[in-house]
């Protein structure tokens, strides 16, 4: 892995790091790469992937309104910054 | 003291849930040293007041009555800090119950505190903590274990009598053998994860840390099954025989050559196999078996594990959850844009940054089918190397981890060295089959030796009354 990689990845990643932590991210994440590589010996020509943890079948039901039963003000006052009703956030073009 | 003994007492009259969690309250002051803990509820002596009323009222109790819970700090208590370790998540407080708490608190039981954990549950020491890392009380110098290793170390210094933590590769097993615990990982899906803070969703599972089977038992009847608010959750099957040592006789344990290979601690596999013979002489018939893919559990779990978390941990952008912009001050923060990347640089921690960055790699164009789609392929083989293995055998014995509890400080410096210390307790989360660490013994250091028994899917109701027995014939001593 290399610096260009390691910034797209960031970039996609949503993560700003400074240079010295990145140098050592970059040798981790090779580290682990070359561990995971292992993967590579097994055969798994006609195996299904599986794709979660479930075996269940998905939910599905009428996209209606159902209480179920939060508190809008203590959502709301999770929140860090909350202007009457709405959630606050910097202006998004620089 | 178990569950069955403390109530009895409570109902002769003898010892009073307020004078229970005063008790512990005061113990968690004095015990400051370990860190087990993050947060303490405030209400707690009132809650306690209040069963103690109405018991005195109803002359009768409620299943879990008097039993004081600490609660890992990823498993969400209304109005309870919720941090998940991590400093992104500092001021964040609960605005509802898990599931697990609602049926925990509806059948009487009292949470005492928030334990603190490795962050966002990434570790096997809890060292990564952004409130400081935990000690075991057996050994001060040690690590407790990860990612649970509050709840562990809070249930065996006796700072509250049960704990709750999650598993998803070990996080309940392996600190339970590391500081001397009951721990058990359902099946996936047999307790709701509705409430707690996901990691890996398809492997993640909540589970009890105890100080006996019959504990772990009490707690699982109340937390387990279906629970409309997680479509991933089943019922278990109802299994309600108690074995004795006749029944040994028609049982078949299977041992599994692949985790007694070199790295494994001497004394770890002596004191194992030792406890495998004693079974075998009274009856039991023990079958070396082969799970011929459990070498590829970890490099699997550290592909699938880290995809999942660049998902679920995309929500932390500092709007919903995060700090007020005041406090964000030396962040210098101009745009939107600004918010997310900093705040999340900032609050993250390097364990969690790392797999984030794992995860954002393996599912990326070009390199999703070579590490994702083979990963998952190389786990749908573990879980057939389980359900083949139960096609001749009960349960599945091995060691919990490949060592007892190493130093602080000892791996956190080596990522793949501290992966590894999951290696025994990760293929069960990948095949979603329930486990449990009982402690065995403690090693020639004093520090104790964690034995793992593994059953079938679904059935972990079986596995918690074979585990009884199991339990008895270990004959372990809590300091």
């Amino acid at each position: 892995m290399n610096e260009k990689e390691i910034d797209h990845l960031l970039t996609l990643a949503r993560l700003e790091i400074g240079g010295k932590e990145k140098e050592g991210l970059i040798d981790d994440l090779s580290l682990v790469l070359k561990y995971v590589d292992q993967l590579l010996e097994v055969d798994v020509k006609d195996i299904d992937g599986q794709t979660g943890g479930t075996d269940n079948f998905n939910v599905i039901r009428n996209d209606c309104f159902e209480n179920r039963g939060f508190s809008n003000v203590d959502v709301k006052n999770s929140f860090p910054n909350i202007d009457g009703d709405f959630l606050k956030v910097p202006k998004v073009f620089e | 003291m178990l569950i069955k003994e403390l109530q009895e007492k409570i109902l002769r009259e003898e010892i009073t849930i307020e004078e229970i969690v005063a008790g512990y309250l005061n113990k968690i002051k004095d015990s400051a040293n370990i860190n087990a803990f993050i947060s303490l509820n405030e209400m707690a002596i009132n809650e306690a007041k209040e069963a103690d009323k109405r018991i005195g009222m109803e002359k009768k109790l409620k299943p879990l009555d008097g039993v004081v819970f600490a609660v890992k700090d990823n498993i969400l208590v209304k109005g309870m800090m919720a941090t998940a370790g991590s400093k992104i998540l500092k001021d964040y407080s609960a605005t509802y119950d898990a599931t697990v708490i609602k049926r925990i608190k509806e059948n009487g039981g009292i949470v005492i505190g928030k334990t603190n954990m490795d962050e966002f549950a990434m570790g096997s020491s809890n060292e990564t903590s952004y409130f400081g890392l935990v000690k075991n009380p057996i050994d001060n110098d040690r690590v407790p274990g990860g990612s649970s290793g509050g709840s562990a170390a809070s249930v065996v210094a006796d700072l509250s009598l049960v704990a709750l933590g999650s598993d998803t590769a070990g996080s309940i097993r392996q600190p339970a053998s590391f500081c001397g615990a009951v721990g058990f990982k359902p099946s996936y899906g047999a307790v709701s994860r509705f409430g707690l803070i996901a990691m890996c969703s398809s492997l993640d599972v909540i589970g009890p840390i105890t100080k006996s089977v019959e504990d772990c038992e009490k707690i699982f009847e109340i937390i387990c099954n279906r629970d409309n608010y997680d479509s991933t959750t089943v019922d278990v099957i109802d299994f309600d025989k108690e074995f004795d040592e006749l029944d040994l006789h028609n049982i078949t344990i299977g041992v599994p050559k692949e985790y007694f290979v070199s790295g494994i601690n001497e004394e770890v596999e002596l004191k194992v196999k030792e406890f495998i013979i004693k079974l075998q002489e009274k009856g039991c018939e023990v079958k070396d078996i082969s799970l011929k893919h459990t070498k590829y559990s970890l490099p699997a779990y550290y592909i699938i594990m880290p995809a999942e978390v660049s998902s679920n941990l995309a929500r932390f952008d500092n709007v919903r959850y995060g700090a007020k912009l005041d406090d964000l001050k030396d962040l210098d923060i101009k745009s939107l844009k600004d918010l997310y990347f900093k705040t999340r640089g900032d609050g993250f921690g390097k364990e969690v940054k790392r797999r984030i960055l794992l995860g954002t790699y393996v599912l990326s164009k070009g390199y999703y089918d070579a590490y994702y789609l083979r990963a998952q392929k190389v786990r749908t083989l573990i879980r057939k190397d389980f359900e083949d293995a139960f096609e001749s055998v009960d349960f599945i014995m091995t060691p919990t981890a490949p060592t007892t509890a190493f130093k602080l400080g000892e791996k956190s410096n080596d990522p793949v060295s501290m992966y590894l210390s999951d290696i025994f307790t990760v293929p069960m989360n990948l095949a979603g089959v329930p486990a449990i660490s009982l402690p065995l013994c403690k090693d020639s250091n004093k520090l104790p030796i964690g034995i793992q028994i593994v059953g079938k899917r679904n059935e972990d109701k079986k596995l918690l009354k074979i585990s009884k027995l199991f339990e008895k014939l270990i004959g372990y001593k809590y300091e």
